[in-house]
């Protein structure tokens, strides 16, 4: 079972001064997106299949469980940079 | 017809192998399927156990004589990877023309369009073997999945 990922979190030191530090937690709007996405999915269906006909439906489903993956898959992803007295980090958790 | 002799001539079919590779590819095929024939017991030694690599890393530290360089990490996971191309295989032709076009301008001058998510699967699964090790002097990058 593959999970969203949780908890973003974002460090940024710009000349050893200005630091941002953020922890976004994530897991706090997957249930508001769960929620919006169930609303929606049945009136993006029904337009996709009035405005572009049945072939369209496939894609677009096809595409929102590619999006889906791609948003679970992205748990894990770390991006790391330190010079002299800067940093920049995101990490997704 | 076995399912890697079927999908090597799929390959020539699509025009990603060339006759000569293709060739290679059945001889090497027809020599891993003699070499099982031989008894199990051969076969388990000759085939690797295959490693789930899960990310591919990217690391850039700064060498002894220049300590002050810049430090990078990256740990991009290949299932993102993967989802990145079944996403793109969606993509309209028209858009997908236009992402080749801007990557060939970036210097990556790769047929996006005959990349299918199976060929992805094979190519990350063949990644877990890679390791770049590059030493200029002032910084060692090293590439690798793990």
């Amino acid at each position: 079972m593959m999970w969203p990922p949780s908890i973003i979190r974002l460090r940024i030191v710009d000349n050893g001064r200005k630091k941002i530090r953020l922890w976004l937690p994530l897991f706090l709007i997957w249930p508001l997106v769960l929620v919006l996405a169930t609303g929606l999915l049945p009136i993006v269906l029904l337009v996709t299949l009035i405005g572009w006909g049945p072939g369209k439906v496939k894609a677009v489903v096809q595409a929102g469980a590619a999006l889906c993956s791609a948003v679970c898959y992205l748990r894990g992803l770390t991006v790391e940079v330190r010079g002299e007295g800067d940093e920049v980090l995101v990490s997704v958790r | 017809m076995s399912e890697a002799r079927r999908r090597i001539l799929q390959m020539v079919a699509d025009g990603k192998l060339t006759v000569a590779e293709a060739e290679e590819l059945l001889a090497a095929t027809e020599t891993r399927r003699s070499d099982a024939e031989t008894g199990p017991e051969d076969e388990a030694a000759e085939v690797p156990t295959k490693s789930r690599s899960r990310y591919l890393r990217v690391v850039v530290e700064p060498s002894e004589e220049n300590p002050r360089g810049d430090r990078v990490n990256v740990r991009i996971p290949l299932g993102l990877i993967r989802a990145g191309v079944k996403f793109g295989a969606l993509l309209p032709a028209q858009a997908r023309s236009k992402v080749s076009d801007a990557l060939k301008e970036k210097g990556m001058d790769v047929d996006w369009h005959r990349m299918k998510p199976d060929d992805m699967d094979e190519l990350i699964d063949h990644l877990a073997e890679l390791t770049v090790d590059v030493d200029s002097g002032t910084e060692k990058v090293r590439v690798f999945c793990e």
